[in-house]
């Protein structure tokens, strides 16, 4: 158990150590930062760093900006996702195999090439610096993944409960909307997760597609935060202490859903 | 499991015909929106891509390709470091994750929380692991030069090493940072295998004499292949297309000495203007990536049918 406990200890130390140094490197003053030997506890703490951040640099915007497009995204990406997945366990047509392999394939897709194509379209259609374009986007990216989770789950739903609801003179629309959606509960705060944390945490769309900050998201402004500020590491370290802290707070809180929908279900939550 | 597949066949045969054929409109309208999606932001971009890689001078060639396989000196570095990341990266993901996996499994005072440590790496936005491993590997006031000065790994008066200024440490150092970011997310994957492995079987050998390395040897690892090779290969495709923490530590320098595919693109979409010759090696990326995405496909497919 000792040597359990010990082992244990030697693999969390270097895993937690760089949260540790975020938190430490932003309550230090910018003079405490730029001093050796490097201090593991700042001297003085300075609480301002984050007030700076918010203040001189406008941080709030950014947060509600992310929020904005995540909670857009995971809204009409889930939606969609469940939608279409329910008629994807229920229905047999042609092409379905060919989809679904397509569906599999389209989450090895590199994002990173269809940034080009993203970019000229934005421009063409007037889209840059929209949340329209970044929430489109992003309900796309996550659409393999939720499809398919909602469709596995809407598999393991027996029949009987849409077929007695047909029965009974429902639409397929009415049994999927009432009898069948509510009882996929566990696999839409899966793919709602993942909607939220594709959304908050993507970078190179975000980069590519927006200019201003008016919509602008925090994961691009704590990047260039870098490049502007390279001397000022609190304030960058305070930037990065921000952007992370909803997803602590989602992480705490959907443990279970998140463990189910990052893995793609490969683990039950 | 199979009573559901039961149930469902039996469904389908009940179903009766007239409606089937009656209802052929349902299953259209429900896929449509999913399907429109996929193809007007998914399939038309690539498609777009693709021609615009055919394209030179507004004519049409393969000189893009050419000249990307040929004589693009920096395309290929760029795809030596792509491999030499993603191979590094999911040896060391993949070793980190299992073994973390196994200690999980055992019997251990507050699990629950230590596991929810062990996947902090993987709660930050996809920047942040890259700022903070760049500012731990500065190299004037950097912790990890501090802790190796202190542990005497070199004296006062050598100089400090700058992991992301110079040539030799620049990849390397991205590799550490896409280990730690990445390990939390194969544990996970094979922690959830190993709480499947059928307890008795260990009981069982116990029984008969067999030691903790037999029993690893011949119950655990047996049963950890498929859920390995499931994990490989999200781990490859993950690293394989990296951009955030290379982008973010050295923007592929110094001396393009960190250059992956992704950076690459980048910069010859943005940088350099050369948008055609970047969807070309977009396109060369989607090809590679291809292979583990469909040996993935099958796999899960396989999955689903057993």
């Amino acid at each position: 158990m000792a040597l359990k406990l010990a082992l244990v200890v030697l693999f969390l130390i270097p895993t937690l150590f760089p949260m540790f140094w975020i938190v430490v490197s932003s309550l230090k003053s910018n003079a405490e930062t730029h001093t050796l030997p490097v201090t593991f506890l700042p001297t003085e703490w300075v609480w301002e760093n984050y007030k700076e951040v918010f203040e001189r640099r406008n941080f709030g915007r950014y947060l509600f900006n992310a929020a904005t497009v995540a909670i857009a995204t995971t809204a009409w990406g889930v939606l969609v996702a469940a939608w279409s997945g329910y008629g994807f366990a229920r229905y047999d047509f042609r092409f379905k195999p060919a989809i679904m392999a397509f569906v599999l394939v389209a989450q090895s897709f590199p994002r990173i090439l269809l940034i080009i194509p993203y970019f000229q379209f934005a421009n063409r259609f007037d889209l840059k610096d929209t949340y329209i374009a970044l929430i489109l986007a992003y309900s796309t990216f996550i659409q393999p993944l939720c499809l398919w989770i909602m469709k596995e789950y809407f598999e393991q739903i027996p029949r009987e409960l849409d077929e007695a609801a047909l029965v009974d003179g429902a639409s397929p629309y009415r049994a999927f909307w009432d009898i069948i959606l509510p009882l996929a509960r566990p696999a839409l705060g899966a793919t709602a997760i993942i909607g939220f944390l594709t959304a908050w945490n993507e970078y190179e769309f975000a980069l590519v597609l927006t200019s201003t900050e008016r919509v602008r998201t925090i994961s691009v402004a704590v990047a260039s935060f870098i490049g502007e500020f390279t001397t000022e590491w609190n304030l960058v370290m305070a930037a990065a202490a921000i952007a992370t802290m909803p997803l602590v707070i989602v992480f705490l809180f959907f443990q279970k859903q998140l463990m189910h929908g990052l893995t793609g279900g490969a683990v039950k939550g | 499991m199979s009573t559901t597949t039961t149930q469902s066949v039996a469904a389908t045969a009940q179903a009766p015909a007239r409606r089937r054929t009656k209802a052929r409109i349902h299953p259209f309208l429900f896929v449509l929106p999913s399907v429109v999606m996929l193809v007007l932001l998914l399939v038309l971009p690539i498609g777009q891509a693709f021609i615009d890689s055919l394209r030179v001078d507004g004519s049409w060639s393969f000189d893009n390709y050419v000249r990307a396989i040929r004589r693009d000196h920096l395309a290929r570095i760029a795809i030596k470091h792509t491999f030499i990341f993603a191979a590094v990266s999911v040896a060391g993901q993949y070793l980190i994750g299992f073994a973390v996996a196994l200690l999980l499994n055992e019997r251990l005072p507050a699990r629950g929380l230590i596991r929810v440590l062990f996947i902090v790496p993987w709660m930050f936005p996809a920047v942040v692991p890259g700022i903070v491993w760049r500012w731990m590997f500065d190299g004037l006031y950097g912790v990890i030069n501090e802790v190796l000065y202190r542990i005497g790994y070199y004296a006062e008066t050598d100089p400090p090493i700058a992991w992301l200024g110079q040539t030799s440490t620049a990849l390397p150092a991205t590799i550490v940072a896409n280990i730690w970011r990445g390990f939390p997310f194969i544990m996970v994957l094979l922690l959830a295998g190993l709480q499947a492995v059928n307890s008795e079987l260990y009981e069982a050998a116990a029984v008969d004499g067999a030691n903790v390395w037999r029993r690893f040897w011949d119950i655990t690892l047996p049963a950890m292949l498929g859920i390995s090779y499931v994990a490989l290969l999200l781990a490859w495709i993950g690293s394989f297309m990296n951009f955030a923490i290379v982008q973010v530590m050295t923007a592929g320098g110094p001396a393009n000495s960190s250059e992956v595919f992704a950076t690459l693109i980048y910069k010859n979409a943005f940088l350099y203007a050369d948008a055609n010759y970047a969807a070309t090696l977009g396109i060369i990326l989607l090809a590679l990536l291809m292979i583990p995405g469909a040996l993935y496909v099958r796999s899960t497919l396989n999955k689903g049918h057993a």
